[in-house]
């Protein structure tokens, strides 16, 4: 179960909402900063092998994005926090692209309003889950969360994005995608569970049981 | 991300997170040590309390331990 610090009323929601929202767009801004175009892609196909479309997708967009939505929960403490920082880090990304015209987008569309999509539908998936799992231990929460949401960004980009821009996936590369989808849900949904406990109190830290 | 492969745009990526994990470490030992410090600091005064004091009407007074008694 968690147990949510509520300060004060309204004031004290929309100042979270407002750090909630927050976290996804610096979210988005570092991933922007880590990952210049051509670098995942090379990363994932000549660097470590890994089939297409959506190897980037599930062990670094994801999780990453997943990274911040899960705090940015942590931090809101109701259903919506993972929304709102999930909008934040596309909305981030897709006008960082479009004021510095990236280059190296055009495969996941990550300047575009499918881009929004795609991230607000992971964490609204995040969301889902952890309502849903309310009654579990905050870890296991964290966990399902993080991996349920990451595979359904996968599907997403998979049924929606790459037909138009790559193509469709191999079906023989499905199973090693989704382990590797899963692979990386659970490393982000770990991290984000130790660090929504150690985040300072001026983000309103919860306390996790 | 797509097209063919950019060994120089990887090249950035990993001096991009080496500069940013070590701006991160760098900010966690400083947090680390000045904590530590404060810390050291705001135990110094209770080593002062436990000085004996010259006078023993003074430990008297506090209702001083029986190893200040000694003199």
């Amino acid at each position: 179960m968690v147990a949510w610090e509520n300060r004060a009323g309204t004031l004290g929601s929309l100042k979270r909402c407002g750090i909630a929202l927050l976290i996804g767009v610096a979210g988005g801004a570092i991933f922007l900063f880590l990952f210049p175009g051509g670098a995942l892609s090379t990363l994932m196909h000549e660097v470590l092998h890994l089939p297409g479309p959506g190897a980037g997708i599930a062990l670094v967009v994801g999780p990453i994005a997943l990274l911040c939505i899960l705090l940015a929960a942590s931090v809101l403490g109701r259903f919506g926090g993972a929304t709102l920082a999930a909008v934040g880090f596309s909305g981030m990304c897709v006008v960082v692209s479009a004021v510095l015209t990236l280059a190296g987008g055009e495969k996941g569309m990550f300047g575009s309003p499918w881009f929004i999509a795609a991230i607000g539908t992971c964490g609204l998936l995040a969301d889902i889950l952890l309502w849903a799992t309310k009654r579990a231990t905050a870890p296991l929460r964290f966990a399902v969360a993080a991996a349920g949401a990451n595979i359904g960004l996968l599907l997403f980009f998979w049924l929606l994005i790459f037909p138009r821009t790559k193509g469709w996936v191999l079906l023989q590369d499905v199973p090693v995608l989704l382990a590797v989808c899963l692979a990386g849900g659970l490393v982000a949904g770990a991290l984000g569970w130790i660090l929504s406990k150690r985040i300072p109190g001026i983000l309103f830290r919860l306390s996790v049981r | 991300m797509c097209g063919p492969a950019d060994f120089e745009a990887l090249q950035t990526c990993i001096v991009r997170v080496l500069a940013l994990s070590s701006a991160g470490l760098g900010t966690y030992v400083v947090r680390q040590t000045v904590q530590a410090l404060s810390d050291l600091r705001g135990k110094k005064p209770e080593r002062l309390e436990a000085v004996p004091a010259a006078d023993s009407c003074d430990v008297l007074a506090r209702g001083g331990h029986a190893e200040y008694s000694s003199r």
